[in-house]
């Protein structure tokens, strides 16, 4: 065989070999862009098929919280213009009881005030009693066996609370609360 | 005999470099396509996981519902208040 041929066929084989690489190659590459474009695909599908009913549920939230806005507004509106201000009916009565009233006369200066009987007991404070509002609200003023479920571990004893041990104050001789004004 | 030496180097330095550029003006886009078909796979796929809260849409929906029938009620207390 002439050695020009075998020279040419090696060329040629070797040249061939060479293209073949390419379009191999160029095959593996559109093969892994076709993958990745069904995976792209699959994701706009599956966004698609999510995202499509949001527009309706959207509109039906606004909708419903437009509903609930105008609700309040206009109950507000009509409990507006139906109430007087409490403030200025509090300013003008609480301005009346103090007006005439002498700095240091009985009572201490309350329109329901009365003097102090002279049958009452020397040496007997008055404690200021609270309020009717006061009194009869439960919520600010529970009875003292709600007010203190604990009893005595929230409050111990003297002697308990002071471990120096120091000498308690001496008890009352009147209990507080027992003058005359409670008979 | 002559013409066949002649068609073969023809073939040898004509064609086949034609056809090897060609493949390389080929193969060239096809390795940015690749590039950017993976890029647009790694950021475009994480579409589906963060719209896994639109599924709540519907519960919020029942919710706003159930608030605005308590402010009707608060509504017809405010009423009855005045």
């Amino acid at each position: 065989m002439d050695p020009a041929h075998i020279v040419l066929l090696l060329a040629v084989t070797i040249a061939i070999v060479a293209i073949a690489g390419y379009l191999i190659a160029i095959v593996l590459i559109l093969k892994h862009v076709v993958g990745r474009l069904t995976t792209i695909l699959g994701a706009v599908q599956a966004v698609t098929d999510t995202s499509q009913p949001v527009g309706e549920i959207v509109e039906d939230i606004n909708r419903d919280l437009d509903a609930g806005r105008k609700l309040i507004e206009d109950a507000v509106g009509r409990l507006e213009a139906s109430r007087v201000p409490v403030g200025a009916a509090s300013a003008q009565s609480s301005r009346h009881g103090v007006e005439g009233q002498a700095p240091g006369g009985p009572g201490g200066g309350t329109a329901t005030a009365t003097e102090r009987p002279a049958s009452a007991p020397a040496g007997t404070e008055p404690v200021r009693l609270s309020t009717n509002a006061e009194r009869s609200d439960p919520e600010r003023h529970p009875p003292e066996a709600e007010r203190d479920p604990l009893g005595s571990e929230r409050h111990p004893p003297e002697a308990e609370r002071d471990p120096l041990g120091s000498e308690p104050d001496p008890p009352e001789t009147a209990p507080r609360g027992r003058g005359w004004w409670n008979r | 005999m002559t013409l066949l030496w002649i068609g073969n180097l023809l073939f040898l330095f004509v064609v086949i470099p034609v056809v090897v550029i060609i493949l390389r003006r080929v193969l060239t886009p096809a390795t940015e396509i690749k590039a950017y078909a993976d890029d647009i796979t790694e950021h475009g796929a994480q579409f589906a996981p963060h719209l896994e809260a639109l599924y709540e849409l519907d519960t919020t929906r029942q919710l706003v519902r159930q608030v605005n029938a308590d402010l009707e009620r608060y509504a017809q207390a405010l009423e009855r208040l005045a």
